[in-house]
């Protein structure tokens, strides 16, 4: 292998992206574009969210119950009646998500000091905000009740005061939530972006240029000189890397900047993953531009490619723990399955690199593996 | 044949004689994707395997989480609430006083949380006097801590219920409460099946894709080879031409659909539909060719296929992700909200979830369809008039 | 045994090659053998497996059978093929593509060295060299994208010769560039032959460019049908070529006796079979009568009528006659009145450039009208602004008596267009894209059945109605993208470079069609081509010059006008054809240029020239040359005008 060589191609090959405007720019706007559009297209934050009460008890005890919902910034009141048949015409069309029916009784049977059933029709169509917003309702709910077991007004009904200290709720769990202390979603999200993001662009870069070569028939000045297919990919991979490795460094502070989620590891360490990182996937772009003849082709397999592994098979959206082995082993088969606890434990938790030399490890080797199937791939004598 | 031979007239009405060259290039459009390999292979997978991967996505879900319990009672209760923590949700072990190990533990993923239960507990338990708990929840995956901290919270209140029960049963004691019991309905989806929800957000951002790709492709490919010429000297307006690809490409669309949706999702993967299907059906062509507009507009920024497929994929990742398949629209920033109407997606994704699993009708759906429409008029005004002045 | 030191080893060795794409047959035993120091030519129509025996060469395409010995080293895996590499250099089809359209020339030609590890001090003078070679050097800083076709070549060809290789690979370097560039490629090529020593392997598409090979193989459906010598080829065809006065033949019954006729402007060129010039003169007189015979010639088979003999054969097909047009295009009385095609002061810019500068020409309804120029002379931006796709900047076109700017569907459906390159739908069948454009013109189906009936006949592409475009040889292609523009049966017709990469006996067919529309039909034909025989076959040639019309004129006229302005065409054939020129430019006479392997003057007093031109030889120290009188041809007025021009331009731009 000749470094000369490797630097006239790599020279080359970034003159080129200089020059073509169109490239260049979707060389840096694609992945600012894709971190910030999945940033808040997957916090699925519960605000504003339409809600309709329809009460028919109509008594100052189930107004006030309703604020409480309202209180929030959560929810947001669209409409209030008395009528049922709301229910299923503002859900349908979407207007709200939650209608909460409080029955007639309401006040009577609490200030008889009893259990009084209240319905929240949430939304189940679009299934996991959904869920969060169960999750919500539950709680401003369970704030509620503590409220009303020492409310004076509600109490009186009874005898002394002894009987609230019994009814204060008898096992209080402190939970300390580590590293997000506010669990908000952006946290676990942008910085898991990372590895979305940089799943996607550095094969989809890198796969263009090299087929472009193909379609344009420029190899042949590589399959007919003296050129080895290794100098060649090198000459493909430095640059891709390069770029790929400022643009994660860009998506890197807009992650701690913009979005706010504060970085706890080391940078150097952090810097260095994240080299190991492109590596191993702009390496699965040498082998998609190895096996595919037009642009097209090369575009459509690495996006899909990067976003099913992306989104099922990298524990991003949920924890591998709960996926068919078939699943997990397919996981295996990406770099993104070694990287997104790598990028979670040294970006959130300020872990070393001691902590996970084993993906670490991972990755070097897979960029390895990459690299060499490509280079067994590419062929210089073609068949066709 | 003579010289000064007249030349046949041809006959038929002016509108079908319209339509006949439309559809002469409708064809065309078809024959092409058949033949294209790679893209005709791309449409088969999005609307079959690509919905069967959805389907089979993993839930959000404890699955033999590991928790750590650090327990300084050592007593009956403790023990009881020790045993509580069990598969398949949590998978529970005993951990040592000293902490030193813990933070290493919980950095590397081997916990996901620790829980301490306090000295006294089970005394507190039987007196009835507040016990504090401690919890401590890896939150760098929060939806997953948020779920980890509200089940224990849940197993520990109905242990302590249990517990009091049981007191009060052997003191005789009344222990009604004013307590307001919340039960929440899912509607539309009550076993909360995510499976329903995930193929039908991966059709619909599918839709998207193939929706914009595919005319956008047909269009540049045209460019690329230069076929394009050949068709403006012919007495074809570029809007025969552009409603041609749309036309074409929209009835693919629709096929894919009734593929990946009376096919897969509702035959195969068993997933049921409230509403209307021909509604359905109605508003996903409306969608294509609202999309489809934009496609255009999109390919006649491009050159070649792979410029094309890149401003693509930049137009449909934002569209896909906010338009609420996924997300709480609602939630994000005011200026996100209104940015995103220009979405297509936006007004079909409410027609969608609205028809397919809330069994919305037609005129529920009327108002975000007519949104969408206009929309896809403008966009397609947009793309017809610079694709006529790129050859102008 | 590989020894570059042994002279006499074949630099290419080529044993019995098999080669097959799937189940397509790309080569079936081809063998040949390159010795060093030569030129040599590949030359057939597209798709003979031209392309498929240069990349097996050069190592970039494995094959199935036989053997390729390149060096003396059978070339059988990848590694044996990088073991030779370094000592080739191979410019693969398509003008510019292997180039790298954002790099300017300097930063192409820098890239070619550093890749193959040229060391700076070799690599730069040679650089100097060959940019001022092939006079490319003022232009250095120029993105290769800007570049002209003919630039492009050149930049190419110094490319692939930036490391100094013994054996350059060129696949098609000439086609699609006009006959000047192609003619100055050639000059540079055997001047760094000659100076290098190099070996060169080169295939072409253009037969009259065989005669410039010192060696050739005529390849044909992927089988080599002759190799050899050009001299040798031509004696071994065992015919002879009778030349009669057009007006003196009877076409009927020569073309019922004879197989291959070319008919040219005022002669009839008949081929016939047998190694003797008496009995070939009787075979022609027994057809025409004795009374001909003064105005009767009998002459050496050139290459091309060899090539067409061995194809003709092959195809087993009887070649269209193609009619001499020497005879006015009939006018129609109302055709006089107006013209079909009709441009006034045309003019088109882009940003400062001009492209197409205040042309002004007419077309009438049965005529044959051909645009000729070089790359980038501005024909293509006419036609475009004639047919609608691109409104002119200032100036009027009319067609069919309609302003094209404003031109509304009725005059669309008046015009046929077939753009440059072959532009019809390569995935769909024959008979789909005949239904397509026949749907586009909204034909209904019943009439479109028939009009693709009559297409398919007219086009002979019977038989291959369900064959993809992208499998038909380039001859049919064009026929094909012929036929979808006359699916409509239109008035006007425009054909943008029709037969670039035909074979000739395709283009013999294809312009017999022309042919037939413009005399049977009355249809207006505008077209542009590269090839000077076919503009011969115009009935009225414009040529441009940078964006103008310089001359408008029939081919006769033309060369009448430059017969007057430079006199008599000699040809002087030399056995050092490149030392001879330089000589004779040296000894006054500037207008000399190289003409296959000879070299073509003008003058006024062919004595008088003859006798400076043998002194200035002697001088030389060269042989004595062989000089006879020739009629010009249009590539001889073609090539004149354009030079004189260029130079007349260059004096202008110090």
């Amino acid at each position: 292998m000749t470094p000369k060589r490797v630097l006239a191609l790599a020279g080359k090959e970034v003159r080129e992206i200089l020059r073509d405007r169109l490239y260049l720019m979707l060389a840096f706007l694609l992945p600012i574009t894709l971190l910030v559009v999945f940033a808040y297209g997957m916090t699925s934050d519960v605000k504003n969210v339409g809600f309709v009460v329809v009460d028919e008890d109509q008594t100052p005890t189930s107004r006030d119950y309703a604020r409480q919902f309202l209180a929030s910034r959560h929810f947001r009141l669209v409409a209030s009646g008395q009528d049922p048949a709301l229910i299923d015409e503002v859900l349908r069309t979407e207007r709200a998500r939650v209608v909460l029916w409080i029955g007639p009784d309401f006040e009577k049977r609490l200030l008889a000091r009893q259990p009084v059933e209240v319905a929240a029709h949430i939304d189940g169509a679009v299934t996991p905000p959904g869920r969060t917003i169960r999750a919500y309702l539950e709680a401003i709910n369970a704030q509620a009740n503590a409220i009303y077991q020492t409310n004076p007004r509600l109490a009186q009904a009874d005898a002394g005061p002894d009987c609230c200290r019994q009814a204060a709720p008898p096992v209080r769990m402190e939970t300390r939530f580590l590293y997000n202390p506010e669990v908000r979603n952006i946290v676990m999200v942008a910085p898991s972006l990372l590895m979305l993001v940089l799943l996607l662009v550095p094969p989809l870069l890198i796969a263009v240029s090299v087929v472009r070569e193909k379609e344009s028939g420029a190899i042949y000045n590589i399959a007919s000189s003296t050129v080895s297919r290794f100098e060649f990919l090198l000459g493909k991979l430095l640059p891709a890397v390069m770029i790929c490795m400022i643009n994660a460094v860009v998506l890197w502070l807009l992650v701690a900047f913009y979005f706010g989620v504060a970085f706890r590891g080391s940078v150097p360490q952090f810097a260095f993953a994240l080299l190991l990182y492109v590596l191993a996937t702009a390496g699965l772009g040498l082998l998609v531009s190895a096996a595919v003849r037009t642009q097209q082709a090369a575009i459509i397999i690495t996006t899909i490619t990067a976003m099913i592994v992306a989104t099922q098979f990298a524990g991003f959206f949920a924890p591998l723990d709960t996926a068919e082995p078939a699943n997990r082993f397919l996981a295996r088969l990406f770099p993104a399955g070694y990287f997104l606890p790598v990028v979670r434990g040294m970006y959130l938790k300020g872990a070393g690199m001691g902590v996970y030399w084993v993906e670490l490890a991972a990755l070097a080797v897979y960029s390895g593996v990459v690299l060499w199937l490509a280079h067994a791939f590419f062929r210089k004598r073609t068949k066709a | 044949m003579s010289r000064n031979r007249t030349w046949p007239r041809l006959d038929g009405s002016r509108a079908r004689r319209w339509l006949r060259q439309v559809a002469a290039l409708m064809v065309k459009e078809w024959r092409q994707l058949l033949r294209d390999r790679a893209l005709f292979g791309f449409v088969v997978f999005i609307f079959t395997v690509d919905i069967m991967i959805a389907f089979g996505a993993p839930e959000l879900d404890l699955h033999r989480s590991p928790v750590g319990v650090i327990d300084r009672d050592r007593s009956a209760a403790s023990r009881d609430l020790f045993y509580r923590l069990r598969p398949p949700y949590f998978a529970a072990s005993v951990l040592p006083e000293q902490e030193a190990q813990l933070e290493r533990r919980l950095d590397r993923g081997e916990l996901r949380a620790v829980l301490t239960i306090p000295h006294g507990f089970e005394r507190d338990l039987v007196s009835g006097r507040p016990t504090d708990l401690q919890l401590t929840v890896d939150a760098s995956d929060s939806n997953l801590s948020y779920l980890l901290a509200s089940y224990v919270e849940r197993i520990t209140a109905a242990m302590a219920q249990e517990w009091h029960e049981r007191r009060d049963a052997a003191s005789g004691r009344d222990n009604r409460e004013p307590v307001v019991l919340l039960q929440p309905r899912m509607r539309f989806n009550p076993t909360m099946r995510e499976g329903w929800f995930s193929t039908i957000s991966e059709l619909l951002g599918m839709l998207t894709v193939a929706g914009i790709l595919l005319p956008a492709a047909a269009l540049v490919r045209e460019k690329e080879r230069g076929t394009i010429e050949q068709l403006l000297v012919s007495p074809l307006t570029p809007l025969q031409i552009v409603l041609g690809k749309v036309m074409a490409m929209t009835a693919v669309t629709l096929l894919g659909t009734l593929v990946a949706v009376a096919g897969v999702m509702h035959g195969w993967l068993g997933v049921p539909f409230a509403g209307s299907i021909p509604l359905f059906f109605a508003m996903v062509a409306l969608f294509a060719m609202t999309a489809a507009g934009l496609g255009v507009t999109a390919a006649t920024f491009a050159r070649n296929s792979g410029q094309v497929g890149l401003v693509v994929l930049l137009l449909v990742m934002p569209i896909t992700m906010l338009s609420g398949t996924w997300n709480l629209v609602e939630g994000m920033p005011p200026w996100l909200r209104t940015a995103i109407e220009v979405s297509p997606l936006r007004h079909f994704v409410q027609i969608a979830y609205g028809v397919l699993l809330r069994g919305a009708d037609a005129s529920e759906v009327a108002l975000p369809a007519a949104k969408m429409a206009l929309l896809g008029a403008v966009f397609f005004a947009a793309g017809v008039s610079r694709f006529r002045r790129q050859f102008r | 045994m590989a020894s570059s030191a042994n002279a006499a080893e074949p630099v290419v060795a080529v044993e019995r090659l098999g080669k097959r794409y799937r189940r397509a047959v790309a080569l079936q035993a081809v063998s040949l053998t390159v010795p060093r120091g030569q030129l040599y030519g590949l030359i057939g129509p597209d798709g003979a497996g031209k392309s498929s025996l240069l990349k097996a060469v050069a190592g970039v395409l494995s094959y199935e059978e036989g053997a390729v010995r390149v060096f003396g080293k059978l070339i059988d895996s990848e590694r044996a093929a990088e073991d030779v590499k370094a000592r080739l250099g191979f410019m693969p089809q398509g003008l510019g593509l292997n180039l790298y359209g954002e790099l300017s020339i300097e930063e192409n030609v820098d890239f070619f060295a550093r890749l193959r590890l040229v060391p700076a001090h070799e690599a730069a003078p040679r650089k100097e060299r060959l940019l001022a070679m092939t006079r490319l050097a003022p232009y250095r800083e120029r993105p290769m994208k800007n570049l002209s076709g003919g630039m492009k070549q050149k930049l190419g060809l110094v490319c692939t010769l930036i490391h100094a290789p013994e054996l350059i690979i060129l696949d098609e370097p000439t086609t699609g560039v006009d006959p000047v560039s192609r003619r100055d490629f050639w000059v540079i090529l055997a001047q760094l032959i000659e100076e290098h020593r190099l070996t060169a392997l080169v295939s072409t598409a253009y037969l009259d460019e065989a005669s410039r090979f010192d060696r050739l193989a005529l390849m044909h459906a992927g089988r080599v049908m002759a190799e050899g010598e050009p001299e040798r080829l031509v004696r071994d065809a065992r015919a002879r070529i009778v030349e009669l006065q057009a007006d003196a033949a009877q076409p009927g019954p020569l073309e019922q006796r004879f197989a291959q006729i070319d008919w040219r402007a005022n002669v009839a060129r008949i081929y016939v079979e047998g190694d003797d010039d008496d009995s070939a003169r009787r075979a022609v007189l027994d057809v025409v009568g004795p009374a001909t015979a003064p105005h009767l010639a009998v002459r050496q088979p050139e290459l091309e009528d060899v090539f067409v003999a061995l194809l003709r054969a092959q195809d087993g097909v009887a070649i269209e006659p193609l009619r001499g047009l020497s005879a006015p295009a009939p006018r129609h009385a109302s055709a006089d009145a107006e013209h079909a095609i009709d441009a006034r002061e045309l003019t088109r810019s882009f940003g400062a450039f001009r492209a197409v500068d205040a042309a002004s020409f007419g077309v009438h309804y049965g005529e044959i009208f051909g645009l000729l120029g070089a790359n980038g002379a501005g024909k293509t931006t006419v036609i475009k602004m004639l047919t609608g796709i691109l409104p002119p900047s200032s100036g009027l076109g009319r067609v069919a008596g309609a302003d094209m700017r404003r031109a509304g569907q009725a005059i669309k459906e008046r015009i046929g267009y077939m753009s440059q390159a072959f532009s019809l739908y390569t995935d769909l069948t024959v008979m789909e894209n005949l239904l397509l454009f026949a749907g586009v013109y909204g034909l209904e189906r019943r009439l479109a059945q028939e009009r693709a009936r009559w297409v398919l006949a007219l086009g002979g592409l019977e038989g291959h109605e369900d064959r993809a475009a992208s499998s038909l040889p380039m001859g049919l292609r064009q026929r094909l993208a012929l036929g979808c523009a006359l699916i409509h049966q239109p008035r006007v017709l425009f054909l943008d470079e029709p037969t670039s990469g035909v074979d000739p006996i395709g283009r013999r067919r294809f312009w017999a069609i022309l042919q037939e529309l413009a005399r049977e039909q009355g249809v207006a034909i505008l077209l542009t081509t590269h090839y000077m025989s076919e503009a011969e076959l115009c009935d009225r040639l414009a040529l441009m010059f940078a964006g103008r019309v310089v001359a408008d004129a029939t081919p006769a006229a033309m060369k009448a006008q430059l017969a007057a302005e430079q006199g008599q065409l000699l040809d002087v054939s030399t056995a050092a054809p490149a030392a001879a020129l330089a000589a004779m430019r040296a000894a006054g006479f500037p207008g000399a240029v190289l003409h296959g392997r000879g070299i073509h003057v003008m003058a006024h007093d062919p004595r008088d020239a003859q006798e400076r031109m043998r002194a200035a030889l002697e001088r030389a120290g060269l042989p004595e040359p062989l000089v006879a009188r020739r009629e010009l041809s249009m590539e001889d007025v073609f090539v004149h005008r354009i030079l004189a021009l260029e130079a007349a331009a260059a004096a202008r731009t110090p």
